[in-house]
């Protein structure tokens, strides 16, 4: 399991990676990003406890697009990896 | 039976499906809206009524190249009478309460063929003369053949499946029993795509009324009267689609498990219901029962001052449906209505939803290519990105 994603706080350190999730551009410090650390940034409150979230992503590193399930993990591009996490819960 | 005997002759269905308007009626074959000129020069409207020599269940070769004709005594465009072709004069009274006020006949060197070629040459004879008093007139209208009760679930024959000739491909989706558990935005349009194949049962679960911010999720347009009466929604849906088919099923009621065993005779089954611990229990009791199923969910959210977000289409049968489990493609969880959860819909999105698993459906039935096999299906929306994964044939 990777560390906690850091929000940007102005350093610009330049091993940072530059990510997107649900439309807000995100810091991250590992290139290797997980479903968990996607999941925590778009909901830092876990809106429920047994919620699971459709994450999918474009334009990583090795991989056009594609999807993370709990447990997974990709690489990002230094900047302009698009992450979309949400619940998939109406009809 | 007529309807039947329709699509068992090539020559009828080829008069329906080029829009001529047959009708069938005690055992004579019609065709209305024939242009022809009066006396009086005028144009008016005619029928041809020929006799149907059938064999086992489908038409063979006219009987007689005579037919009769419903209408005044048909004439050129001058107005004097189409005599080479008149024979008998009338009032003669055929089957079914009509009346004739001539027969023709014009015999081609060997009779004629088929009914296509016996009543499209009539139609010309008689509708050439119509055509040049007014161009616009055209014995072809494309008139609906209404269906009995027997014949087929929907009401009027489905022209557009025999022009295109994928009768039997289509077939492939009359199951018997299908139901859509959840009738609101997604669900609807499922609905409006299912209602318009063979399926012979179509049964609607939903405890909810229409309200009118359904209206704009729905296919179709309700009326501010409509919604004032705010009916439940599986008789709003039953209601406006049954002048299209016949054997919708309202049933105004969630699913819990006091109900659950209805599903046990599905076919099919389309979740399109709001996540929660309903859910759950009707995947576990369609796996229990064996009946393959598809699962769909949106997402948006609003960030930007633009709307994102993904749409997912999860299928599941009996050959597989661990993905479900062991991906957690589905969640169980109920959000409480919070900032995380305005609950946002588009109808477009309800559509996209819709769609996906309909067609997803028509792939498992063999009506639609299915090289991959994919079983689970997102769409986002931000990248416009079809994504498929859970692959039956993995290894």
């Amino acid at each position: 399991m990777s560390d906690e994603a850091q929000s940007d706080d102005g350093r610009g350190r330049s091993d940072d990676f530059e990510i997107v999730v649900n439309g807000s551009p995100v810091t991250v410090e590992s290139e290797t990003v997980t479903y968990e650390q996607v999941v925590s940034i778009a909901f830092p409150t876990p809106p429920a406890p047994d919620a699971t979230f459709s994450v999918t992503f474009r334009k990583a590193k090795h991989c056009e697009k594609g999807s993370l399930v709990a447990g997974q993990s990709v690489e990002v591009k230094k900047k302009g990896t698009t992450f979309d996490v949400v619940h998939t819960g109406k009809s | 039976m007529s309807s039947t005997l329709v699509s068992r002759s090539p020559d009828l269905q080829r008069l329906v499906d080029e829009g001529y308007q047959v009708e069938i009626r005690a055992s004579q074959l019609l065709v209305h809206h024939v242009p022809y000129v009066t006396a009086a020069r005028a144009v008016a409207y005619g029928a041809l009524v020929s006799e149907l020599t059938t064999e086992g269940a489908s038409t063979s070769r006219p009987g007689t190249h005579e037919l009769y004709f419903v209408g005044e005594i048909p004439c050129d465009q001058h107005g004097r009478e189409l005599s080479k072709i008149i024979n008998q004069r009338g009032p003669i009274a055929l089957g079914g309460g009509l009346t004739a006020s001539c027969s023709f006949s014009s015999k081609p060197v060997d009779g004629y063929p088929n009914y296509y070629a016996k009543m499209t040459s009539y139609v010309n004879m008689l509708q050439g003369d119509a055509k040049a008093i007014d161009p616009i007139v055209d014995a072809v209208n494309f008139a609906p053949l209404a269906t009995a009760e027997d014949e087929s679930v929907f009401r009027y024959l489905d022209s557009a499946t025999s022009r295109a000739r994928i009768g039997a491909i289509s077939e492939r989706l009359a199951l018997t029993n299908v139901a859509i558990i959840g009738l609101g935005g997604t669900g609807s349009y499922i609905l409006d795509l299912i209602a318009k194949t063979p399926i012979e049962h179509i049964h609607m679960f939903d405890g909810d009324r229409l309200k009118t911010h359904n209206a704009f999720r729905a296919p179709g347009a309700a009326s501010i009267e409509e919604l004032t009466a705010a009916p439940l929604k599986v008789d709003y849906f039953r209601d406006k689609y049954s002048p299209l088919r016949r054997n919708l099923h309202a049933h105004p009621e969630f699913i819990h498990a006091g109900n659950v065993q209805m599903l046990a005779e599905m076919n099919f089954v389309f979740l399109a219901v709001d996540t929660g611990p309903a859910k759950k229990l009707i995947m576990e009791a369609l796996e229990a029962d064996d009946v393959p199923f598809i699962d769909t969910g949106m997402g948006l959210y609003e960030a930007g001052g633009a709307l994102g977000g993904i749409l997912r289409t999860t299928a599941s049968t009996p050959a597989y449906r661990r993905h479900i489990w062991d991906n957690n493609r589905v969640s169980f969880a109920r959000l409480e209505d919070d900032e995380y959860d305005r609950n946002i819909q588009v109808a477009d999105m309800n559509a996209m939803n819709a769609v996906l698993a309909v067609i997803k459906w028509k792939k498992l039935l063999g009506f639609y290519q299915d090289t991959e096999n994919e079983h689970s299906i997102s769409y986002t929306v931000g990248g416009n990105d079809l994504l498929n994964e859970d692959f039956r044939n993995d290894t």
